[in-house]
């Protein structure tokens, strides 16, 4: 991964586009890349990444996260256009089907995170309008709380109760089967 | 990230429409229910979401009221608590709405009727419809010596239109169809009975005549806009007009009329017995609604 200081070679920055985190890092990325993120190729299509992309919502930590994800993506969407024009080829298929196998054996490794860094991530795939990622992120905290007590999952998350008695009472009248 | 140690987590603070994103991912009702328990923020960020949500997946009716959640691979059997007492034979034959159709005493439910929420436990008696049956049983042991097979197929529900003004009394209780199908050696007939859930109109046969109409081979029914509508094992689509269901009185059957008539002829009034049909490729679907976001 190219960051900052290295951007000499001006032949290759036509299809590099360069992010920058929030506490001023920077990250070189393809637009293949890049482009998985909606926000960003509206901003490419707008012609306003001159100087860098500054993502004042994504801290350097999470940034260079959601680039691992978008990188391992990217090849996966380029490899998919590649294979379609010799789809009949049995061997191909047979390579497509390893490569989304690891594709999805990165992706439960990419999930191995806390859960601050899942918060974070689920925040900036939103940011970004990361589609794929918001879907891992989002499936990944809803089979975290299945079959969970509320109690599990306040622990789990680290969220203190708050619901006044009323409400609480409200809940346990008209849902009281859910909690037995 | 703030050390005090009863401050949540930013969890609390997730996004309504992210909460809204893993919501629809848990197919639970149970799941469903508990998230929208665990803090102010994922409340109102639930309560917001449900009306939208797609259906969750639905509870397998294990008989002695045992309902098994089929989403997240089972688990234990959820006993429910209901406002009367069910005997050895009471069983969910149907569910209609948010309502599970429960029979007591016997096969068919001679020993009462009743729409029970699963969740309140509240029930509510269908006396008419275990009378029709009572006496329809009777009926068949006095003319044949012994008494067919009856099975109530499908029970569908009409609720009256909502009332305007909070000063209203109670609205009345909604209107039961039910698909009642009867017969033995793999013959069957079928029948339509309509009535009033929660009331008893201590029914005689001239009364049930205009509750009840014999139609050959209906597979399924379905209310729509104040309508029942029936659909034949060969692809006829009947509507069943009904007297008086709009408002509190007991519905009468008034007309019944093709909206879609097939080649095999006349289909109702008087019946006979046919082989049970193995057309089984259509059926009456509702609540489908597009999958929006």
């Amino acid at each position: 991964m190219a960051s900052a200081g290295s951007g000499d070679e001006k032949a290759a920055a036509a299809a590099m586009i360069t992010l920058i985190s929030s506490d001023n890092e920077k990250f070189e990325v393809t637009e293949a890349t890049a482009t998985l993120s909606q926000t960003i190729r509206h901003m490419i299509e707008d012609g306003c990444t001159d100087g860098g992309v500054p993502l004042p919502n994504v801290t350097s930590k999470i940034l260079a996260r959601v680039i691992e994800y978008c990188k391992k993506h990217a090849t996966a969407a380029a490899g998919e256009e590649g294979s379609s024009s010799s789809f009949s080829d049995a061997a191909f298929l047979e390579v497509d089907r390893a490569f989304l196998e690891e594709l999805e054996e990165f992706d439960d490794a990419f999930l191995e995170v806390d859960r601050a860094t899942l918060f974070d991530l689920i925040l900036a795939a939103n940011y970004l309008d990361i589609k794929g990622l918001l879907n891992l992120t989002c499936q990944k905290v809803a089979d975290s709380v299945k079959g969970k007590t509320p109690e599990q999952i306040r622990e789990m998350y680290n969220i203190v109760n708050d619901l006044t008695p009323e409400e609480e009472a409200e809940i346990r009248r008209e849902t009281q089967w859910a909690f037995e | 990230m703030a050390a005090s140690k009863r401050s949540s987590s930013r969890w609390s603070d997730l996004p309504p429409e992210l909460l809204g994103l893993v919501l629809p991912r848990l197919h639970s009702l149970t799941d469903r229910v508990r998230a929208g328990a665990i803090c102010r923020p994922w409340r109102s960020a639930a309560l917001l979401h449900y009306p939208n949500l797609p259906p969750p997946m639905p509870w397998l009716a294990l008989g002695d009221n045992a309902y098994l959640d089929v989403a997240n691979g089972g688990g234990a059997a959820r006993k429910l608590s209901l406002g009367f007492v069910p005997d050895d034979n009471t069983r969910c034959r149907s569910s209609a709405d948010n309502l599970l159709f429960l029979t007591r005493g016997g096969s068919a439910g001679a020993g009462g009727c009743f729409l029970a929420d699963p969740f309140t436990g509240a029930v509510l008696p269908v006396a008419d419809l275990a009378m029709f049956i009572q006496q329809k049983t009777r009926e068949d042991v006095f003319s044949l010596g012994y008494s067919l097979s009856l099975r109530i197929h499908k029970v569908v529900l009409l609720w009256p239109p909502p009332h305007g003004g909070g000063s209203s009394p109670e609205p009345p209780p909604p209107v039961v169809a039910a698909l009642i199908k009867y017969g033995n050696n793999n013959k069957y007939k079928t029948t339509i009975f309509v009535c009033r859930a929660g009331t008893e109109t201590g029914l005689t046969k001239e009364r049930y005549g205009t509750m009840s109409i014999n139609l050959r081979l209906i597979k399924d029914v379905a209310f729509f806009d104040g309508n029942l509508y029936a659909l034949s094992t060969h692809d006829q689509l009947l509507v069943i007009g009904l007297g008086s269901a709009g408002g509190g009185d007991n519905p009468t059957i008034t007309c019944v009329k093709y909206v879609i008539e097939s080649p095999y002829g006349q289909m109702y009034d008087n019946f006979e017995d046919e082989e049970e049909d193995e057309m089984d490729d259509l059926d009456l679907c509702q609540g489908i609604r597009p999958a929006g976001d």
